[in-house]
């Protein structure tokens, strides 16, 4: 996987002057885990699902080679073809090949994070095949030669303008002239312009939510119908998709269908709900003649009997982004990689290596809101720490991280001389509040990182355990005066 | 790459042989049983109360739901709803025999029979022209009937059928479904 993950400082700081996406992360924050709070509050079972949900994942992740092998039959007994992938160049040519089999030309593709992880779409491309993006906001990005900033809402970064400018500048020459100023209007002319690429593909490309071992069966969670037109339409389909997707039962796909919206969007359920079992029966009037599911390693087998492993039970729906105050601050590009927030600050060192990506997980503040919100329960915090810790352990992060770990570490283990400096440092920190205000504005040399953005409130006279013996002292002096 | 590579190199990873009955039954055991999960107690009512709990959870989803006591009144709702002027309709009726004969198990002695909704006449309001469906063709209004519903989140269940294009729910500017309310189930797993 291609990552820009070691720029991540630079990369922070350009995200932080954007005030436009400042904006839009504001109202990110704010709806959907508002929205997410509220569907939750109607349904009293949520916990009980979740905890299902953790253990059908863990369940199936025990026996992941089995239920692969379950999949994979009833697939073929449906007429299906199953491939497998160990890395993102294999899965790539087995994507090229079907196309150039079936002497494709034009392909759509509906959204799928798989796809961005091995970049498929640059692979097609250089090789001759027009590949369109049908998910409203992959296609703006794709437009504009971006890639997404969020798992399930690619183009959260752009302002309606910003779509607005875009669609003008590239469907000029499809004759549509007028410049647009309303999200309808916006919506209705991207329909126009994909509902011509969907009758006229070769091949549909999607990728998976769920893929259940007892039929075969694909499930794909979509709200905008693309997905749909992408898999029914054209000749042939292919799913590319992680193996980590496996669920046993579509009474296991029911436990997830009510976690996923409801955890990614706020919503009870998304719009549309599709469950592809094979290719099109003989009599059935449409349908991909040609059915192909690719299945994924690229790193994730090598999760599994490490500490990691209970990432493999990620169902992408991104409540850890959704909720993580430092996502909500940098956006997504600043990570650098198709994976961002806290499940990608796990992710992504895993699809790279920890000395392209080993930044990312320092990128939080454990505040554990990504932890509380997960769908499965995956411990996201624990699993930076242990990242932290490799790198540490490589000697990767910078050397005044690692001395100013050192005496961190040593400080707590001598409790004495912690407080001693601790209360050095508070008496030095109150000089800087000079109007005595609560607050400090500046501070000098390298701690003036700290206050350009923001103050930092000024501490109070003496650490907790002093004015705790303090309080105690005057306390027995009281009594000793009342005797 | 082979799947065999993949399989070993799962198996030597969760430290497990590839001929381990035990692993083996869990799984055949797991998939044969098909234990439900959870299901909201909301999806546990009377049959009256689910089909309000349909009406009001697809209406909050922006569709529009209209009653109607007879098969005999579709065609006049639909053309209310389309108001008045001309228009092109689609109609695909693909799961409708399912309903009668789920219902009229206990009538039949009695020789009574639900009309289909294949008896529909649209030939009777002269506003309503029905086109023939084409996968290329763009359509401004398609009618179904569908398999079911779910009264849980309001969800309307379609397949693919021999007389059921799946891109027919896809292309319309409007899809009109129709439901015999009988066909509305509580969960998803009661589909």
């Amino acid at each position: 996987m291609e990552v820009d993950s070691n720029n991540f400082i630079p990369l922070v700081n350009v995200a932080l002057e954007n005030t436009k996406l400042k904006q839009s992360m504001r109202l990110l924050g704010k709806s959907l885990a508002y929205k997410r709070a509220k569907v939750i509050a109607d349904l009293p079972e949520f916990e009980q699902l979740r905890n299902e949900a953790k253990d059908i994942k863990n369940h199936t992740i025990a026996h992941l080679d089995l239920y692969l092998e379950k999949f994979e039959e009833q697939v073929l007994r449906r007429g299906g073809h199953v491939h497998w992938a160990s890395s993102d160049d294999e899965a790539r040519q087995i994507v090229l090949d079907i196309c150039q089999e079936n002497k494709a030309k034009r392909i759509t593709k509906s959204k799928s994070m798989v796809t961005e992880e091995i970049d498929l779409v640059p692979f097609l491309e250089e090789h001759g095949l027009e590949t369109i993006e049908t998910d409203l906001g992959e296609y703006i990005i794709q437009l504009r030669g971006e890639r997404p900033s969020h798992i399930i809402a690619p183009a959260v970064h752009l302002s309606k303008d910003q779509v607005a400018d875009t669609f003008f500048d590239h469907h000029r020459k499809l004759g549509f002239n007028e410049k647009l100023n309303e999200r309808s209007d916006l919506v209705g002319e991207a329909r126009q312009v994909l509902r011509d690429k969907f009758l006229k593909a070769d091949v549909g490309i999607s990728g998976a939510n769920f893929l259940v071992a007892e039929t075969g069966t694909v499930v794909l969670v979509t709200n905008e119908g693309n997905a749909e037109l992408t898999t029914a339409i054209p000749d042939t389909h292919i799913v590319v998709t992680g193996i980590e997707k496996l669920i046993p039962t579509l009474e296991d796909a029911s436990t997830f269908i009510r976690l996923l919206a409801r955890s990614a969007v706020g919503a009870e359920i998304s719009a549309y709900t599709s469950f592809i079992t094979g290719p099109r029966r003989e009599n059935d009037l449409d349908g991909p003649k040609n059915f192909h599911v690719v299945l994924v390693d690229n790193g994730r087998s090598d999760m599994l009997g490490t500490e990691f492993q209970d990432m493999l039970r990620c169902i992408r729906c991104a409540a850890c982004l959704n909720h993580c105050p430092v996502y909500l601050s940098i956006g997504g590009h600043a990570y650098g990689s198709v994976y961002s927030g806290p499940m990608g600050a796990v992710l992504t060192p895993q699809f790279s290596s920890v000395a392209e990506a080993g930044q990312l997980p320092n990128a939080s503040t454990f505040c554990g809101r990504c932890e509380a919100v997960c769908p499965v329960h995956i411990p996201l915090p624990k699993l930076m720490r242990h990242w932290r810790d490799r790198e540490s352990a490589a000697e990767l992060n910078p050397l005044s991280m690692r001395w100013g770990l050192r005496v961190w570490a040593f400080l707590n283990r001598h409790a004495t001389l912690q407080r001693i400096i601790s209360n050095i440092f508070i008496k030095i920190l109150t000089l800087f509040d000079g109007k005595e205000s609560g607050y400090i504005h500046k501070l000098p040399s390298f701690a003036g990182n700290w206050t350009k953005g923001r103050d930092i409130r000024t501490p109070q006279s003496s650490t907790f355990i002093s004015q705790w013996k303090k309080a105690n002292r005057d306390k027995e002096n009281r009594s000793r005066g009342g005797e | 790459m082979a799947k065999a590579e993949l399989l070993n190199t799962l198996r030597n990873r969760l430290n497990v042989s590839a001929d381990d009955l035990t692993r083996k039954q869990a799984v055949e055991s797991r998939l044969s049983q098909h234990l439900p999960n959870t299901i909201p107690k909301r999806c546990l009512q009377s049959h009256e109360a689910l089909v309000d709990l349909f009406q009001s959870k697809i209406e909050s989803a922006n569709a529009t739901v209209k009653r109607i006591d007879s098969v005999e009144n579709i065609v006049d709702a639909i053309s209310d709803y389309l108001g008045p002027g001309q228009h092109d309709i689609c109609v695909t009726i693909a799961h409708d025999l399912r309903g009668p004969a789920l219902l009229e198990t206990g009538l039949q002695e009695t020789g009574f029979k639900k009309p289909a909704f294949q008896e529909l006449d649209f030939s009777k309001n002269s506003e309503l022209t029905i086109k023939p469906w084409s996968p290329k063709m763009s359509l401004s209004v398609c009618v179904s009937d569908c398999l079911g519903a779910v009264a849980e989140t309001g969800s309307l269940v379609v397949s693919s059928s021999n007389t059921m294009p799946l891109s027919f729910n896809f292309l319309g500017e409007a899809h009109i479904v129709l439901l015999r309310a009988e066909l509305i189930v509580g969960a998803y797993e009661d589909i």
